[in-house]
């Protein structure tokens, strides 16, 4: 259903991915790992079809419906929580269903500034959802959190992931205990020869 | 809230009473006292001309500020999104903002005649490129990480509009609105003045060629306390109802 046939990817003619080949079907789980500044992020952006400025190709349908987990929880500050997961097309009736299933019950006429950021990264995650996604991209969900609020995150998605068999995901993370519990395929983006690590970073998948 | 209003209060009575004792002191027709003030405020009150011009220049101002920020928005918009769009029409907005705004006034009164139309549009012109140019910055310093977020999401335009990119034009918009409004109504009087048979700066007109400080001051203090009126009635309520977010959100806040 995804197919991502990548040559390279550079920043103002600084290459930041190398060659790698991506290809999801439904219900497929796929982690990649790799330290701060190799391109996780950049390769998401790819992936969700944002970023369209490198060589190589990208197939999908048109109606590929992708749920985007931000690094940062980007959700609309001026709009209540239940507002934001409206935007993205939910239901009034759903509202209260997907934000119980992120754990946030009783936060739907909060304002985003009012959560910690635990809170607004599971809101976030409940708009994706609520956007009923074919696939779903995460970008280090667990980052920032302490060990028990990152605990209770990976449990949280490892819920999520199991209700919906069809969904695939991308997550990409510097922690491999995120890819260990949500996913079965793990891949590590290696920063390739020669030296500065973040120039270049190579992976296939086989 | 109600110590800004004592504040308030206070210097206004304070400049009464200068202004009472400098006029009483004078005894010069030239300076009269508020009291002279208020008995033409009555009178022209009274024979109903007060509220004639005062709606007359009162819709000049509205009209021509609805235009002027539509179009300023519009213009902003194009030039804070396109480098192209600000390349050609930079050079333009220099010039309108450099040109005098009387110079355009009498131009358009040359060039259509003494009509409604020249009158509207001349404030129109004058008013349009300051909107542009603080536009223009809103829009520079739209959020392109929510942009993104709405892409994935599959915003549509009208949610785009009202949702992603009005709350975050907002300060812009009432910056632009604040400034506009006191710069128009007092461009609107010199329309008035040069080319209209209504309105205050008509009225001023009128009341100067016979030296008629008392009138002068009646019109210009009520229209003072129009504008001043929309301040506090229509735009205050409106920025505390559209910063709600942000009130709510101060100290709680675990990330920006
Ligand atoms: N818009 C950009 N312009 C230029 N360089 C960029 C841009 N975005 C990212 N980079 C560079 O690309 C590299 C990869 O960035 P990216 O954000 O993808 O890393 P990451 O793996 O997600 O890191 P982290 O784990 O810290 O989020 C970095 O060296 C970064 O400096
Ligand atoms: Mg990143």
């Amino acid at each position: 259903m995804f197919e991502l046939q990548l040559t390279a990817k550079a920043y103002a003619g600084r290459p930041v991915l190398g060659a790698l080949r991506l290809q999801l079907s439904p219900g497929q789980r796929l982690a990649l790992l790799g330290p701060s500044g190799i391109g996780k992020s950049t390769l998401l952006n790819i992936v969700a079809g944002l970023d369209t400025e490198f060589s190589g190709t990208r197939r999908c349908a048109a109606e590929l419906r992708i749920g985007y987990l931000f690094q940062e929880p980007r959700l609309l500050p001026w709009r209540t929580v239940a507002q934001n997961l409206r935007l993205v097309g939910a239901e009034p009736q759903r509202i209260d269903a997907l934000l119980g299933e992120v754990g946030l019950p009783d936060v739907a006429d909060l304002y985003p500034r009012q959560l910690s950021l635990g809170m607004a990264r599971r809101v976030a995650l409940a708009r994706a959802l609520a956007f009923d996604p074919d696939l779903l991209l995460l970008d280090e969900p667990t980052a920032s959190l302490d060990g028990d609020t990152a605990d209770a995150m990976r449990t949280l998605l490892t819920g999520v992931l199991q209700r919906r068999p069809e969904l695939a995901l991308v997550l990409v993370s510097h922690d491999p205990r995120d890819a260990e519990r949500l996913t079965g395929q793990q891949l590590t983006l290696a920063a390739a020869a020669p030296r500065p690590p973040l120039e270049r970073a190579g992976i296939t998948t086989k | 809230m109600s110590r800004r209003l004592r504040d308030y209060l206070l210097v206004l009575t304070l400049l009464l009473g200068v202004w009472q004792l400098l006029a009483q002191q004078l005894g010069d027709p030239l300076l009269p006292t508020p009291q002279a003030v208020l008995q033409a405020l009555v009178r022209e009150w009274s024979s109903g001309a007060l509220a004639h011009h005062l709606l007359a220049t009162l819709r000049r101002v509205l009209i021509a500020f609805v235009i002027a920020l539509l179009l300023g928005t519009l213009l902003g918009w194009a030039m804070g999104r396109s480098a192209g769009a600000n390349r050609v029409l930079d050079p333009l907005l220099v010039l309108l903002l450099n040109l005098p705004a009387l110079v355009l006034i009498i131009l358009l009164y040359v060039w259509m005649g003494l009509v409604e139309a020249a009158a509207v549009l001349a404030v129109v012109l004058n008013k349009i490129p300051n909107v542009a140019v603080i536009l223009r910055e809103g829009v520079r310093s739209l959020d392109p990480e929510l942009e993104q977020m709405a892409r994935i999401y599959r915003f549509p335009l009208r949610r785009r509009v009202f949702d992603l990119w009005l709350p975050q034009l907002f300060p812009f918009l009432m910056a632009a609105t604040r400034g506009g409004l006191a710069l128009i109504w007092k461009i609107v009087l010199v329309v008035e003045l040069l080319g209209r048979s209504d309105g205050v700066g008509f009225q001023l007109h009128l009341a100067f060629q016979v030296f008629d400080v008392a009138a002068i001051l009646a019109y210009s203090l009520s229209f003072i306390v129009i504008v001043q009126a929309i301040e506090w009635c229509l735009l205050q309520p409106l920025e505390r109802r559209a910063r709600r977010w942000q009130r709510l959100g101060q100290g709680s806040g675990a990330h920006v």
